[in-house]
């Protein structure tokens, strides 16, 4: 049974699709990343870290916290559940759910780097394909 | 491993000369691969004597960082002989990235989308293929033009731009293939006017760099982005999606080398904020040019029926342009938020409206 510390966002949903995805070849085929990236959903924040091929210190963190992480990646609750409802559905997030659409087409831009800089922020297209993914993978989470 | 000299070695080194033997700076020297599946990169190797990265190289020649010295004198080129010149603390990682993500347009392209397209928008994403083939190759030429004249002494830097040579020739074979697989073909020419100046900005490296990766680079991040989401085909989406990725990196290296330049030369700020206003000034120039503008319109809006919402989203897309040229030049140390010209001020200011 699924208890509510390990349901999305809790941090060990999150350990356990990074446990999936460090596994995944189509990951690891993407190649090697490092960016402390930030989910944030409502009032909750997990950060975690792509460390080269592994995902590691995965843990939650206050706002405070957000300003020293590359990106954070946030967006309204709503559109969280409705794009992990299209990955559960498809497998993977399809057309108009994927984090790169998502980012450009909502009114707010899903990605941000809290102290303005450009070159933190754009970790988010630099691993962009890495990081779909790892989102991807939300579907083999039971 | 060294091992203890036999006699049969011993009469070896006598009849040989082997006075190179001990002409090491290093010797028992021992890097370690990095952890996580890093294996041993480029930045693992820089330990002992090899750590030292001088800020001033002494030679102009072609000796390796930390090989033993033989007086061979100056010869042609490597001028560059400063570190703030060209040096970018992640050019290494930046290095092993590239090559840990390398891709291929041949295979991994969903090419057998691009079927039954619209004349009208065949013709317009062939247009913005050609225009982007063609700045590509600019790149690399321009780059390789000043891969001589770096200091072998920054080795990470060199064999970056190696790899951003790659990254440039794959999104010219990209994009050429684009315009190569429906019909379309090669378009017309772009005005070149910023190409020029890119070739032309010999006065320095750090002046390529400005011109080429932030003002050129942000241009072309923000043209891959809406084409990322916005192309008429999956090929076109995934295509425009991967190279986004590779546009980002040599960003990264932009961002990162001015800011250490800057950090080294502070006087660099006002000689580099001059350059760009000639860069802005060129590329505004370029801007006028309607052939690009009209035909991403035709593709975002989906026909040139619906040329007037696809322009509304044009204009979102210079905006997000000027403001990442801003954002990047302002994480690299240089304010330019009050200083570009009047019609780049007028477009980030502009409420906007998007309809699609």
């Amino acid at each position: 049974m699924v208890n509510n510390t390990e349901k999305f966002p809790s941090a060990e949903w999150f350990k356990k699709l990074a446990t999936i995805t460090v596994q995944d070849e189509n990951y690891r085929r993407y190649g090697r990343l490092n960016a402390l990236i930030a989910f944030k959903y409502g009032e909750t924040n997990i950060s975690c870290n792509f460390d080269v091929l592994d995902i590691n210190d995965i843990h939650q963190i206050n706002d405070e916290e957000l300003r020293d992480v590359d990106v954070v990646i946030e967006m309204p609750t709503n559109i969280w559940d409705e794009m992990l409802e299209n990955i559960s559905e498809n497998g993977h997030a399809t057309g108009e759910w994927t984090l790169n659409t998502l980012d450009l087409r909502l009114e707010e831009e899903i990605h941000k780097n809290l102290m303005e800089d450009g070159f933190k922020a754009d970790l988010f297209f630099r691993y962009n394909p890495s990081l779909q993914v790892f989102i991807d993978n939300a579907s083999k989470v039971i | 491993m060294v091992q203890k000299s036999d006699p049969a070695m011993t009469e070896e080194i006598q009849k040989n000369d082997l006075s190179w033997m001990d002409k090491t700076l290093g010797w028992g020297t021992r890097a370690r691969p990095e952890l996580n599946g890093g294996g041993l990169t480029i930045d693992a190797i820089n330990i002992g004597v090899y750590a030292d990265i001088p800020d001033h190289i002494t030679y102009r020649n072609r000796r390796p960082r930390g090989a033993w010295p033989v007086d061979v004198g100056n010869i042609g080129g490597y001028y560059l002989q400063d570190k703030y010149e060209q040096w970018s603390d992640v050019a290494g990682l930046l290095y092993e990235e590239t090559i840990s993500r390398r891709w291929s347009t041949a295979t991994e392209i969903p090419w057998e989308s691009v079927v039954d397209l619209p004349e009208e928008i065949e013709l317009a994403i062939c247009q913005v293929a050609t225009e982007l083939c063609q700045q590509a190759s600019v790149e690399s030429e321009v780059i390789s033009g000043w891969l001589q004249n770096l200091s072998p002494g920054y080795h990470e830097v060199k064999i970056y731009l190696s790899t951003a040579i790659f990254d440039s020739a794959r999104m010219f074979d990209g994009y050429r293939k684009r315009a190569m697989v429906n019909g379309g073909g090669m378009r017309l020419e772009s005005p070149g006017k910023l190409n020029r100046l890119i070739y032309e900005s010999y006065a320095g490296w750090s002046e390529t760099v400005l011109a080429q990766y932030i003002m050129r680079g942000s241009f072309q991040k923000s043209i891959l982005r809406y084409l990322s989401v916005f192309g008429p085909t999956k090929a076109d989406k995934v295509l425009a999606w991967r190279i986004l990725s590779d546009r980002t990196r040599s960003i990264a290296y932009a961002i990162d080398h001015i800011r250490f330049a800057i950090s080294q030369m502070p006087a660099l700020r006002e000689t580099l904020g001059e350059w760009l206003t000639r860069v802005e000034l060129v590329q505004l120039d370029e801007a006028h040019d309607h052939v690009l503008w009209e035909a991403l319109a035709v593709i975002f809006g989906g026909g040139i029926h619906n040329i007037d919402s696809g322009m509304s989203i044009v204009e979102k897309l210079k905006k997000d342009w000027i403001n990442d040229y801003l954002r990047y030049l302002k994480t690299a140390g240089i304010d330019r938020a009050n200083k570009i010209p009047e019609p780049m001020q007028k477009l980030i200011s502009e409420d906007i409206g998007v309809s699609e």
